[in-house]
């Protein structure tokens, strides 16, 4: 008997997604896994078939309904590929219903681009660890195992936003700011250009404590103060505004594969509330203890899944609500100067730490984006922007440059053609 | 290694220039290969410069029209028809390029497509109404044929088309409620496309049920 297709839900998270990205803002992100030597292609591909069997939601199409879109069950074999495109290119295309990542290769990188739909950073993270696990495994006879994700199949797909709404939790009212946002001329082709530091995350972590800080703090108030320098007068009366994505696993017990994020803005008006760049942490410090309480997470879940939940909103055909998303996705845009999401530190087994040089991730998005992820000593932090100009990056490094940090910088520069070479 | 002195920061691999300041680096590449590749110039494809010369050539043709027409007013605005007439062509040939990939999803679009146009060319032109009479019947069935023989041709799962017949057959009954409102006078194309949709609403009724009540589940989750 021919088999019925499985399929399933959006969570809350991803919904906004499919409407809102476009040729210009992808909604893709990038897990790059440096190797200590070159990429076998045959191999990679072995370990991605692996993995999928652990992860079967990858192997969904993203499809229209009536009201809402759903991932469907494919028979779709994705193939890994040596890399030809621009980084972060767009994967979903409405009219074209394929699988929503690819796996590609270059010289010692493994990397994975994935629609935002399909699942967060710290999701991702996992599949991807799994994949560069396997692929280590086969390659170099590790015996070892993954032990530290053993979440079950369910678990891996679980919309963790339904879970955890409580209809009763009360909705955190937030202040709508116009923020500053850097302008200026784009790169050609809708390519984003891409900066990546390596640092050694034990120094970065001694400046934040020394500043009785934690790395996120530390890290956005040198982002802020970078931005700064590059206002205009006239400019510097709005508000320069960070969002930071907030993995809610920290916070409630998911094992989750997809989205199960919040977002949380950080904002400092360099006019009313100084430009010490101790004022700007102390600020940074209070919003995040401000914010990153359970009463407001639990009312952030509920902000969205209270509209979703709405029997109203669910009966508006879904041709209407891309309208709408797209147009709550246009008044996201003005308020916010720059992203800024921590996925944290990687772990891999032991025997498959000496094959690895480093992990890092980054994002396609209009605004700036700022990645990081450390992996063993190294934490890599890359700056995703769409614009040539990239005076608020060489500002931040040369900020911890400064502080006696060494900082080794890659870049896309080439392929971009934004510069000089 | 490369270093930049101007930012100090090292530059790993093969780098010719540098990202943050666009100084020159200083020092020797570490050999540790690239990063990126490189990647070749966009090129314009064929159906790109095909699509730019047929669009071109189009809007040479209204505005020569338009032209004759200001200059030999004896016969009406006929000018206006031609205009009208490239931009059905262009609308129509639009939703065939951009659903391409999808057969049966794209033989839907043009039964809706054309019927309407065919319906607002019959309205502007006095309303003969040979748009519900023929153009509606004769679309539903012999898309109703068409996707058959693509999913026969190309072996898609019926799951990859059952909504789009569904959707097809539903279209049919409605020239059938137009017999019935007295909207369409010549009444064997009609009868036929009911009859059609009938056919085949009970044989995906009867021997593909499951799947039907499958896909309409999925597409009108709440």
């Amino acid at each position: 008997m021919r088999k019925r297709r499985q399929w399933n839900r959006l969570d809350n998270a991803a919904k906004i997604f499919p409407p809102t990205s476009s040729n210009r803002d992808t909604k893709v992100f990038r897990f790059v896994c440096e190797l200590t030597e070159p990429v076998d292609g045959p191999v990679l591909q072995r370990a991605l078939d692996r993995t999928l069997q652990e992860f079967p939601l990858y192997l969904s199409v993203l499809k229209k309904g009536l009201f809402w879109y759903y991932f469907e069950e494919s028979g779709i074999f994705p193939q890994v590929a040596e890399e030809t495109l621009p980084v972060c290119s767009p994967i979903y295309d409405a009219d074209r219903p394929g699988l929503l990542f690819r796996v590609l290769y270059f010289e010692r990188r493994i990397n994975l681009e994935v629609f935002h739909a399909l699942a967060d950073g710290t999701g991702v993270m996992q599949f991807f660890r799994t994949m560069v696990f396997y692929y280590l495994a086969e390659k170099y006879s590790i015996r070892e195992q993954l032990t530290d994700y053993d979440a079950s199949q369910d678990q891996k797909s679980q919309d963790a936003f339904y879970q955890y709404y409580d209809k009763a939790g009360a909705i955190p009212k937030i202040k709508r700011v116009r923020a500053y946002r850097i302008r200026g001329e784009r790169l050609p082709d809708n390519r984003i250009g891409i900066t990546e530091g390596f640092l050694s995350a034990e120094a970065v972590l001694q400046k934040a404590h020394e500043c009785k800080t934690t790395l996120s703090e530390f890290l956005i108030a040198l982002l802020m103060c970078s931005i700064h320098e590059g206002m205009a007068i006239r400019e510097k009366a709005r508000p320069v505004v960070i969002t930071v994505p907030v993995n809610l696993r920290r916070f409630f017990p998911a094992q989750t594969a997809r989205n199960f994020f919040g977002v949380i803005q950080v904002a400092h008006s360099f006019e009313k509330d100084g430009q010490e760049f101790e004022q700007v942490l102390a600020n940074v410090r209070e919003s995040f203890k401000r914010q990153l309480t359970p009463e407001n997470l639990n009312g952030i879940i509920s902000r969205f899944s209270a509209i979703e939940n709405n029997p109203l909103i669910k009966a508006i055909p879904l041709q209407a609500k891309i309208f709408f998303l797209r147009l709550a996705g246009l008044r996201a845009n003005r308020e916010d100067t720059a992203a800024f999401s921590n996925i944290g530190r990687v772990s891999m087994p032991q025997e498959a730490t000496k094959h690895i040089r480093l992990f890092d991730v980054f994002l396609c998005t209009r605004r700036p984006q700022l990645c990081l992820c450390s992996f063993g000593d190294t934490l890599a932090i890359s700056v995703s922007s769409p614009l040539v100009d990239t005076g608020f990056q060489r500002r931040f490094f040369r900020r911890l440059t400064e502080m006696g940090i060494s900082v080794q910088v890659v870049s896309n520069l080439e392929q971009t053609n934004g510069g000089d070479s | 290694m490369l270093r930049c002195e101007h930012c100090r920061v090292d530059l790993p691999g093969k780098q010719s220039g540098q990202r943050l300041c666009q100084n020159k680096p200083v020092g020797v590449p570490d050999g540790s290969g690239g990063r990126f590749p490189l990647l070749s110039e966009s090129r314009i494809t064929i159906s790109r410069i095909l699509s730019a010369w047929v669009a071109f050539g189009s809007v040479c043709a209204a505005a020569i029209c338009v032209t004759l027409n200001l200059i030999l007013p004896a016969g009406g605005w006929w000018s206006l028809f031609v205009i009208a007439g490239i931009a059905s062509l262009w609308i129509d040939f639009a939703i065939v390029i951009k659903k391409r990939k999808n057969l049966p999803k794209n033989i839907l679009w043009q039964v809706v497509v054309v019927s309407l146009i065919a319906l607002l060319w019959d309205r502007s032109t006095g309303f003969h109404g040979w748009s519900l009479d023929y153009v509606l019947p004769i679309l539903c069935s012999c898309a109703m044929v068409a996707m058959t023989i693509v999913a026969k041709v190309r072996r898609l799962d019926i799951q990859d088309y059952i909504l789009y017949l569904m959707i097809d057959c539903i279209l049919g009954i409605v020239s059938f409620v137009l017999i019935l409102t007295g909207m369409v006078s010549i009444i064997i194309p009609s009868a036929l496309s009911f009859c059609a949709s009938i056919v085949f609403l009970a044989f995906l009724l009867f021997f593909e049920g499951k799947a039907m009540w499958a896909e309409i589940q999925r597409r009108f989750h709440l």
